[in-house]
């Protein structure tokens, strides 16, 4: 086994100036034939001086792209939830059927141990959507967007009820006290299966949700 | 069509290639230019040149085997392409030029 270059100067060579094996097999062959760590560490610098202004202009635009896809994404399956609540709920009011009540209670007994376990709620589906976007992207977005859905529509009930009952900040208070942990927690949920929490809120993923 | 001149760094980059033949690749193309020139040069500033030129059609590359000792790592093989091999017979053409025409240096 040969001597392994300074791991922290491979880390920068590999996150800064990216997707240059060769070069970085020339750097590991030479260290392992006796060069030492300064020279190592300045083939690293003059690496990154050279690619690395390119490579995060290029990841810079990658993240603005992923990150306007995804706030389209969410506009539209805000619209949609709006949409599909509305008509569903006017076209059961003929029938008697209330679908405000279907959807889970924001504002109900649970309190506090309700936004853990939406937090807890969103870790997992977060976890289990990254999982499974892996092996199939349309389970990825099917899953997002029916959380998002969910979401979107316990706040129109908590709006709803809000300006019924005439408390309308208290009401979107408790209501972003409810959605707030499943959003942080679905979050993390991708995070942790794959991806740098700061990566995913900035919208750096490769394949944006 | 006139050809581009290549610069000093290009010339001996390419001109290392030549002298190396089927082994070129970075390792060994920097070592020849040092103890050829006594020039110290940066694997990833030959990298970069290498780059510029094989996206202007001077030289190609093909990868090779990957060692443990590069890190499961393959090799990138370098050749000069007719283009590259015309590109560095017009350069030395015009240094020798130049050169013939100096007047006698102190």
């Amino acid at each position: 086994m040969g001597r392994r270059p300074p791991r922290l100067a491979s880390l920068l060579l590999e996150r800064l100036a990216p997707g240059n094996d060769p070069l970085r097999g020339d750097l590991e062959e030479e260290f392992a034939g006796g060069r030492t760590s300064a020279w190592y560490w300045t083939q690293v610098i003059s690496a990154i001086a050279q690619q690395g202004p390119l490579a995060v202009r290029a990841r810079g635009l990658v993240a603005a792209e992923n990150f306007v896809t995804g706030i389209i994404t969410l506009v539209l399956i805000g619209f949609y939830a709006v949409f599909v609540v509305n008509v569903t709920e006017w076209l059961l009011r003929f029938e008697g059927v209330r679908v405000w009540e279907w959807i889970p209670n924001a504002l109900g007994p649970l309190d506090g141990l309700a936004s853990v376990m939406t937090f807890a709620l969103g870790l997992a589906a977060g976890r289990w959507i990254r999982t499974r976007g892996r092996a199939n992207r349309v389970a990825m977005i099917v899953a997002f967007g029916g959380a998002t859905m969910l979401c979107a529509s316990a706040a129109l009930k908590a709006v709803s009820q809000a300006v019924d009952s005439g408390a309308f900040l208290p009401g979107i208070l408790s209501q972003v006290a409810m959605t707030a942990p499943f959003v942080i927690g679905l979050i993390g949920g991708v995070s942790t299966a794959g991806f740098r929490p700061p990566v995913v809120l900035l919208g750096l993923m490769k394949h944006p949700v | 069509m006139t050809r581009r001149l290549l610069t000093d760094f290009e010339i001996m980059i390419l001109l290392a290639i030549l002298r190396i033949g089927d082994e070129a690749y970075g390792v060994p193309v920097a070592r020849e230019i040092e103890e050829t020139t006594g020039r110290v040069v940066q694997l990833p500033a030959i990298y970069a040149a290498l780059d510029r030129l094989e996206g202007q059609g001077l030289v190609e590359s093909r990868l090779g085997e990957s060692t443990a000792q590069r890190g499961g790592r393959a090799k990138k093989y370098f050749s000069l392409t007719p283009v590259g091999i015309d590109s560095v017979r017009d350069t030395r053409k015009a240094l020798t030029a130049l050169w013939a025409r100096l007047p006698q240096l102190t």
